[in-house]
């Protein structure tokens, strides 16, 4: 188990995600910023693994290298760093078993033994079927369960020779693995029943006033979508023309969130910001604490430009 | 400023230093393995550990900012037992193979262990062993070697820009490899193993050839291109072992490309050791007198008119101006030092030099590719692009052929159409260039030999003015050449006097019967069938295609068996130094021109290299600066750019197959498996068998 | 012991709904935007008055830590990032598993809460690979958190925007460093970076970011709904406070996971909740307190040890994540600690020298000690040899992989002995 992973001899010619998993790796390529689209990198090694039985071929690492502008070594070197990526083939149930200290002090040796008995393979064997490929893994945090071993995706835990080999027999007879605990546990508490969380008493719903003292003490800050409604308030609409906002950030000392609270008090267009008053700029300022910024980079001026120059639309 | 305190002493040191930089610049050295003061900090080996008042544990320096006030001790026992420590855990897994390994000598780990390791092993446990991996023609690996350093990884990535070296796998089972054990992309990937401070990564061609300690230092010059890189030539009895690179920050900094490294077993392979005289349509072997009496019998047909001289990319300047001296003396004004026809004038140095100088990229902050592949026609100039690339900041614009150049490049267009509408402020690049506060731009090699390369010249001329590329203490207007002739040849005047005839000229003539005499002072380029009926004398080193065309062979020395001046890129004079001497009968070129002017009763006023060099500075005071570039004054050169029509030929390197372009590393059996190696991956991708 | 009613995690067992609507029955989002009204500095001044300390080991204070992040007068741009660490790997853990399976929505509204108290639009949420039932039950509650308009545009009326990304590991411990994680999550190998720089300086992407541990940010919710005083009044004192999730795991008659107050001594944690020690206390051989990177004590020290921070590291031990791996007299306990020098082994970068070097030197020797393949001076030589590599590395996995070894050595270092003499003596 300490050795590299080894890498399969034969590969396929080529690799493309199929529908599902091409949806998958779609959504997965969204999660992350634009530029920054290697995060996906295990993700796609994980999909590709699940579309390809089990292991990742060398087609597949060229292929999401060139999907995420990766270099290939780059790939190449996620996929043998993490014991997760498989270069070659794996049975079709994967045992994973669990050797790290909480496990072996349980019995670990126990869940080795049964899988030599049942199947007649030890840690980095597969079994001459294919069936069964049995790894012996570090610490999978199921540690008040112990022993236990990953099948696949599942954990099996609180085995004992006798239950484990059980479970092999079922799985080579085609049966359901059974998944958590085979000690009748539902999952972290004692067996025999849990001793707490017996008397939970319904939530007090929160209440400020009682927690903190009254709320106004410390309630410093109105949200600013929804700032006090006063007589300066500029002329709001309640979407833009058109469906279509202009870009606000278009103009110098703008950014996004100031662009999204404008929209939250009816602004969206440039003309609309180069119509404020000096009254409406001032609530403006204050509604959305712009700390004078409004004057300061002189907005009216911008936004008239930029409605002049027809700058808008989103 | 910071104040440090090192071993109980006190240091004003640049607060913006690392503390390794801070120890090293007053003079404390700091072991270390995985820190290289031109790659990324990894901090990964922690040889370089020092403690650290009020630290709690001891600091790996490389990668530790100076601190005001900072108390450090660099000989404390916490810092020694800490090296002592790593060195140890080095070493464990380390093989005791010094005595076959090629490192043995010069390698850090050996050297450090000297200081730091222990006189025996407490390990009692097996070696790991590491299957060696194939890397190419160039590079040997012996993996079991690893420290794991990453330096060669972090150099792919930084400094040669192919991202194609990884470690592998994790843990003590880390190892280095390329992708699928490929050879690297790179024009550069022989200094991985100057970088690499252990046995790992060796020169192939090297392996077991020689130990460093054998091996005579020679400082020379390289002429591979016309960078000029510094470089070291390490010879035993009368063979060159190899080419290292030497440190010269504005120039070559401390790198070198495989050619330059590489290319030198071609210095072994179809020397011209003797002269030959053509006689009844073959060549014979023939002495000196013998040679010398047929071309001077010649010279009295043909007369000066008649007579022309080509010199070739490696030719130095001693030999040049004597030759020209040579040619004076006979009349003839029909010499040329572009054997490619570049549309360069001669006689306005800023139009035919890299004016910036090479460390001026460092400072530009936009750059205009104008049909330039710095990649394959200045590999090390082009790692310092690529630096400036990656530091942000500078936009670069290509015209011509697209290609990797190892940076993004904004791809302009093809040629002279768009270099024209760019020229008239007519293209969006304009704003960058504008914008710029030290915009340049580089003319390559491709652009200058066109038929049209003076109206493209003068082209690239308008634009380095309308974009303010020429100013105070700026001067952002590049040449780029291949030849390491051709500064030089350019300096001291080889072209043709008034009415002579420059290279195409001379080609016409001789093909026309009114040039009876071609000298090729290792001259190569040019297409000899349009020779015609002309007598060629070919002086130089390699049979190659000047000595198959030849009449007469008079045999040179090639660049590492002479003391000759050749000007670099930037008007740079630097000086070779004789490694080894020439095989044979073959003589230092000046000399040979110098003895056949005295046959043919035309006897040059200098019979020492002084008194060569006494010349050379006479014809151009640029050559008394040696090492020094000497500004040039900006004047008007070019072709008219109002010229109708230009070539709507795109703009092309004329260098096709980066290894082979001279007549060495064309003899280079290195070379020939680089090129090999490299067209087989190219292949590859093309058919996509890699993906 | 703990009362039910100042339990967190109230359905750390998963006997009632993951979903929304149990965790809204629990309590959870109630009024979350008054919380975010109330402003940033406010939320870590509450977290700073709790005490909390970060439940993932190390026991940095967890409001302290937020206020790292760039304030809002200085920021520069750059997006702030709160990443949650959920990759874990301790050997003796398993307590954000249950939180991740069972009480999802704690954790994700506790990352709205700590997100928007570190100025950060986005978290991510690092899942270790093997988690994959628990990363997909967190999807599926990040999943209903959206659909409630609880996180996304204007997260539960706050007027803050949040996004929450759920990414899974693919097998390697060292991605709980937090360095380690940030790289593998730009889709690096997780190796650690040189500090300096500091995450709060450059982290995710370059920018500012908090790493936290799942169970720290997933009590911030009750701490704020209760009041810190509340939570601070829990422990042994002002340095120790709260409910803590402890893992009990090996040689007890039912192990388990509970949350118990800070500080409750280890024979009242073992005897209540996990029935005890196998065989009786006095059958009791010794307790790795914090999970498998901190020494081992002996079973004389345990009696009426307080399970905290400070106790456990003034005994040169550590509470860590509060995984107690105990181990009774039939363990071969330095079988048990040579399997934690393999495991440091296996988990090791490879990126720095002593640790690539030194973990497996120290494994190797650990297998012939566990024999007693050996001589008396190669006890004193590991011993050294775990100094070496301990506080020389990049980062704390050689410190974690040298001290089980210490304190085997410190406190079972004749039961070394007796094996390698005895087998000189059966030669």
């Amino acid at each position: 188990m300490s050795g590299p992973s080894p890498v399969a001899l034969e590969q396929p010619d080529s690799f493309a995600f199929d529908g599902a998993h091409a949806d998958a790796a779609e959504k997965a390529v969204a999660r992350y910023p634009e530029g920054r689209q290697a995060s996906a990198v295990l993700p796609l090694l994980d999909l590709a693994q699940r579309q390809h039985g089990g292991w990742v071929p060398r087609a597949a690492i060229e292929h999401i290298a060139g999907r995420l502008g990766m270099a290939k070594i780059r790939v190449m070197e996620v996929a043998t760093f993490y014991t997760m990526i498989n270069l070659a083939p794996v049975g079709t149930f994967h045992l994973q078993v669990c050797g790290t200290t909480p496990c072996m002090i349980r019995g670990a040796g126990e869940v080795f033994r049964a899988i030599r008995d049942e199947v007649g393979i030890g840690p980095g064997e597969t079994s001459d079927d294919g069936q069964f490929t049995c790894t012996e893994v570090e610490c999978l945090g199921a540690c008040v369960n112990a022993p236990m071993v990953q099948v696949n995706d599942d954990f099996v835990e609180d085995l004992s020779y006798e239950d484990f080999a059980a479970v092999l027999r079922a799985l080579k007879n085609g049966d359901d693995l059974p998944v958590g605990s085979l000690a009748g546990r539902r999952s972290s508490e004692p067996e025999g029943g849990a001793l707490t969380l017996l008397d939970v008493p319904p939530p007090v719903r929160f209440d400020p006033a009682a927690v903190y003292g009254a709320p106004s003490a410390v309630a410093a800050e109105p949200p600013a979508a929804e700032p006090p409604v006063g007589a300066a308030r500029p002329p709001a609409l309640d979407a833009p023309r058109g469906g279509k906002a202009d870009a606000l950030t278009g103009i110098k000392g703008l950014g996004p969130k100031i662009e999204s609270a404008l929209h939250g008090i009816g602004i969206f267009h440039f003309d609309q910001v180069a119509a404020w008053t000096p009254d409406q700029r001032a609530w403006v300022n204050d509604a959305l604490k712009l700390g004078g910024r409004i004057e300061r980079d002189d907005w009216i001026a911008q936004a008239a430009a930029l409605a002049e120059a027809g700058e808008g639309g989103a | 400023m910071a104040t440090i305190t090192v071993d109980g002493s006190e240091y004003e040191v640049d607060g913006r230093l690392t503390l390794f930089q801070a120890l090293q610049s007053i003079g404390k050295e700091v072991p270390h393995f995985c820190f290289h003061e031109r790659l990324s900090i990894a901090g990964n080996c922690r040889m370089c550990m020092v403690e650290v008042e009020k630290a709690p544990k001891p600091v790996a320096s490389c990668a530790q900012p100076v601190m005001d006030g900072m108390v450090v001790f660099t000989d404390s026992e916490k810092t020694i037992k800490a090296r002592k420590g790593v060195m140890e855990f080095l070493l464990i897994n380390h093989p005791l193979d010094c005595p076959i390994c090629d490192q043995g000598g010069e390698c850090d780990l050996q050297d450090q262990a000297m200081a730091y390791g222990h006189d025996r092993t407490r390990f009692e446990e097996n070696k790991r062993a590491v299957h060696d991996k194939e890397m190419g023609p160039l590079v040997k690996t012996i993996m079991t070697r690893c420290i794991h350093c990453t330096r060669c990884i972090r150099f792919a990535e930084e400094v040669a820009g192919v991202e194609e070296i990884g470690a592998l796998h994790r843990g003590e089972h880390m190892e280095i490899a390329t992708y699928l054990e490929r050879s690297l992309t790179s024009e550069l990937s022989g200094n991985v193993i100057d970088l690499c401070p252990v046995g790992a990564l060796t020169s192939k061609p090297y392996a077991f050839t020689a130990r460093s300690w054998e091996l005579r230092k020679t400082e020379s010059i390289d002429v591979m291109d016309a960078v000029g890189s510094n470089i070291r030539v390490d010879s035993r009895g009368a063979e060159v072992m190899r080419v290292l690179p030497r440190l010269n920050d504005d120039i070559n900094e401390e790198w070198i490309s495989d050619k330059t490294r590489f290319a030198c077993d071609g210095l072994k392979r179809q020397r011209l050791d003797r002269p030959y005289v053509r006689r009844d349509g073959r060549l014979e072997p023939a002495s000196w007198s013998e040679a010398f009496a047929a071309i001077a019998d010649r010279i009295a047909e043909t007369g000066g008119a008649g007579m022309a001289a080509i010199v070739g990319d490696q030719a130095d300047c001693e030999a040049m101006i004597a030759l020209k001296d040579l040619f004076a003396a006979c009349g003839s004004e029909n010499i040329d030092c572009r054997q490619d026809g570049a549309k360069v004038d001669p006689a306005v140095r800023a139009g035919y030099l890299f004016n910036s100088g090479i460390a001026g990229i460092d400072e530009a902050d936009a750059l205009l590719l104008i049909g330039a592949n710095p990649r394959i026609e200045a590999a090390v100039l082009n790692a310092r692009i690529r630096r400036r690339w990656r530091a942000g900041g500078f936009r670069i614009g290509l015209i011509g052929e697209p290609a990797d150049l190892t940076y993004r490049v904004d791809h302009l267009g093809a040629g002279a159409e768009t270099l024209a509408a760019l020229a008239g402020g007519d293209h969006g690049f304009a704003k960058v260039l504008e914008d710029a506060e030290r915009p340049m731009l580089i003319v390559g090699p491709g652009v200058l030999a066109r038929d049209d390369g003076a109206q493209m010249l003068g082209l690239a001329r308008a634009a380095a003015e309308r974009f303010g590329m020429v100013r105070d203490g700026w001067n952002g207007f590049n040449v780029l050449h291949t030849a390491a002739s051709r500064v030089g040849g350019l300096d001291l005047g080889f072209a043709p006097g008034p009415g002579g005839r420059d290279t195409a000229a001379i080609l016409d003539g001789a093909a026309a019967g009114e040039i009876g005499l071609v000298w090729l002072l290792g001259a190569d380029e040019i297409d000899m069938d349009r020779l015609g009926e002309a007598f060629v004398v070919y002086q130089g080193h390699h049979g190659d295609a000047g000595a198959g065309r030849a009449d007469v062979i008079l045999p040179g020395a090639a660049y590492t068996e002479k003391s000759a001046t050749y000007v670099n890129v930037e008007g740079r004079p630097q000086r070779t130094a004789l490694a080894i001497f020439p095989p044979g009968d073959a003589r230092e070129d000046w000399t040979i021109i110098r003895a056949f002017s005295e046959a043919a009763g035309r006897t040059l006023p200098y019979d020492s290299l002084a008194q060569v060099r006494a010349r050379l500075a006479d014809a151009n005071p640029v050559f008394d600066a040696v090492d020094e570039v000497v500004p040039a004054e900006w004047e008007g050169f070019g072709g008219d750019i109002s010229d109708a029509a230009p070539d709507s030929a795109p703009f092309r390197s004329p260098v096709g197959n980066f290894y082979m372009t001279d007549p060495i590393s064309r003899c280079s059996e290195t070379m020939a498996q680089c090129t090999q190696m490299r067209r087989s991956l190219d292949a590859g991708v093309r058919t996509g068998t890699d993906g | 012991m703990l009362q039910d009613r100042d339990r967190i995690f109230t359905n750390l067992y998963g006997f009632e709904d993951w979903g929304l609507e149990g965790a809204r029955r629990r309590g959870d989002w109630d009024q979350t935007a008054w919380f975010l009204k109330q402003g940033r500095a406010w939320i870590c001044q509450q977290v700073k008055e709790s005490g909390l300390r970060g439940r993932g080991g190390a026991g940095f204070p967890t409001g302290l830590k937020w206020s790292f992040m760039p304030p809002d007068d200085k920021r520069d741009g750059r997006p702030h990032y709160l990443v949650v660490n959920a990759d874990e790997s301790e050997p003796g853990t398993c307590k954000d598993r249950d939180i991740m399976r069972h009480d999802p929505h704690k954790l994700i509204e506790g990352c709205l809460i700590a997100g928007f108290a570190m100025g950060a639009n986005a978290a991510y949420i690092y899942v270790r690979g093997e988690f994959y039932r628990e990363a997909e039950c967190l999807q599926a509650a990040v999943d209903q958190a959206y659909g409630a308009g609880l996180i996304g545009r204007n997260a539960a009326g706050s007027g803050w925007d949040f996004d929450i990304h759920v990414h899974r590991g693919a097998g390697a411990y060292i991605c709980g460093e937090e360095t380690a994680l940030l790289e593998s999550l730009e889709g690096k190998k997780g190796q650690p970076r040189l500090k300096p720089p500091f995450p709060a300086n450059a982290g995710l992407y370059g920018c500012p970011t908090t790493v936290n541990n799942v169970e720290s940010i997933a009590v911030v919710p009750t701490i704020l709904r209760r009041g810190a005083a509340w939570f601070a009044g829990i422990g042994r004192d002002a340095r120790n406070t709260g409910t803590k999730l402890f893992c009990i795991s090996g040689h007890v008659n039912t192990p388990c996971n509970v949350e118990e107050a800070m500080g409750i001594p280890f024979r009242e944690l073992i005897d209540k909740h996990a029935g005890g020690v196998r065989g009786g206390w006095d059958n009791l051989l010794a307790v790795i307190p914090g999970g498998s990177s901190v020494p081992c004590l002996p079973a004389d020290t345990c009696q009426d040890l307080p399970m905290d921070f400070d106790t456990l590291a003034g005994l040169k031990s550590g509470l860590g994540t509060a995984a107690v791996i105990v181990m009774d007299k039939s363990t071969d306990i330095v079988n048990a600690i040579c399997r934690l020098s393999k495991f440091y082994m296996h988990e090791s970068c490879g990126q720095c020298t002593p640790c690539r070097e030194g973990t497996g030197w120290m494994w190797r020797v650990m297998t012939r000690l566990v024999r007693g393949e050996a001589d008396i001076g190669e006890i004193d030589m590991l011993e050294e040899v775990t100094y070496q590599v301990e506080g020389h590395t990049i980062c704390a996995l050689g410190d974690a992989a040298a001290w089980p070894i210490q304190g085997l050595i410190r406190h079972f270092r004749p039961e070394l002995e007796r094996r390698i003499l005895e087998r000189k003596v059966a030669a």
